[in-house]
């Protein structure tokens, strides 16, 4: 199903399909989330865009320093970067 | 952007651009030596996007795994000083870490053809600059102004304003200590074993 918010996405079925999976490869045309909401996708953070698509911030548990391992936690809130245990 | 307590010597620059390239399999090369460069200035500056010599002389470009260069790495110039040829080599890195973590033709397209995607990726890139500006000196960039460099990069403002909120929530993370892009960490690892006396 395509997005009715996508003007150019309603000609005969090939090029739909093809334009179908380009969108779905940039991400889609229809809101997924509300700006600016957060969340924890398990340990990447994520940050709602104006368009309503999630975008990534980061892998916590990529995040290196204190000697610690880093997690995606809700924090007052939002959601962030932590190191274990800090909370 | 922020000058060290002293510049990082010639060789020192040269030996962080030669590890980073090891360990990422990826090439220098000269922005001004190359057809493909000179033919891409060319159609940002008929398309009103960016004044060719700028693309050519202020910009670094990556394309693939090959960094193209405004500048002989290690030779300081006015504009890239020896510092900014550290940041620009471990900003560009993050970019082939989002080639290797996202696939080369998926990449490519959501940059080349999404603003916002793109604005997202150099916020991942700039928060190099904001992790080793901290590691030099401890303190953090006006973030709106490193955002607002996305102008230059066909971005809406919208995508600014989004490239600012994400690279807040990145500075959270940095002030806190934590360095996420693996091109800072392994930037901030050689520059902690092979220098003295740049940081603050």
């Amino acid at each position: 199903m395509v997005p009715h918010t996508c003007a150019l996405c309603y000609p005969e079925p090939m090029r739909e399909l093809a334009l179908t999976l380009l969108l779905a490869l940039l991400g889609g045309c229809g809101s997924v989330c509300t700006s600016p909401a957060t969340r924890c996708a398990g340990s990447v953070l994520e940050l709602c865009s104006p368009s309503g698509h999630w975008r990534r911030v980061a892998d916590c548990s990529e995040v290196r320093g204190l000697d610690a391992t880093w997690e995606c936690l809700e924090v007052d809130g939002e959601h962030d970067c932590v190191p274990e245990g800090q909370l | 952007m922020t000058a060290p307590r002293r510049m990082p010597t010639s060789d020192e620059v040269r030996g962080l651009w030669a590890s980073l390239r090891s360990t990422y399999t990826s090439e220098v090369a000269s922005k001004a030596d190359s057809e493909t460069m000179r033919l891409v200035a060319h159609a940002l500056n008929a398309m009103g996007v960016l004044d060719a010599g700028d693309f050519l002389e202020r910009f670094t470009t990556t394309i693939g795994r090959t960094i193209y260069v405004p500048f002989e790495v290690g030779v300081a110039t006015e504009r890239h000083t020896l510092w900014r040829q550290v940041v620009i080599c471990v900003h560009e890195h993050v970019h082939i870490d989002q080639l290797d973590r996202e696939g080369e033709v998926a990449f490519s397209l959501r940059y080349l053809l999404d603003p916002e995607a793109r604005a997202t990726y150099e916020a991942e890139a700039m928060r190099a600059n904001v992790e080793l500006r901290y590691w030099l000196d401890g303190q953090v960039h006006d973030l709106a102004k490193l955002a607002g460099n996305l102008r230059y990069y066909g971005c809406r403002s919208q995508d600014v304003d989004l490239a600012r909120r994400l690279l807040e929530m990145s500075a959270r993370i940095v002030r806190r200590g934590g360095v996420a892009n693996r091109a800072s960490q392994l930037a901030i690892d050689w520059l902690e074993q092979h220098t003295r006396g740049l940081r603050a």
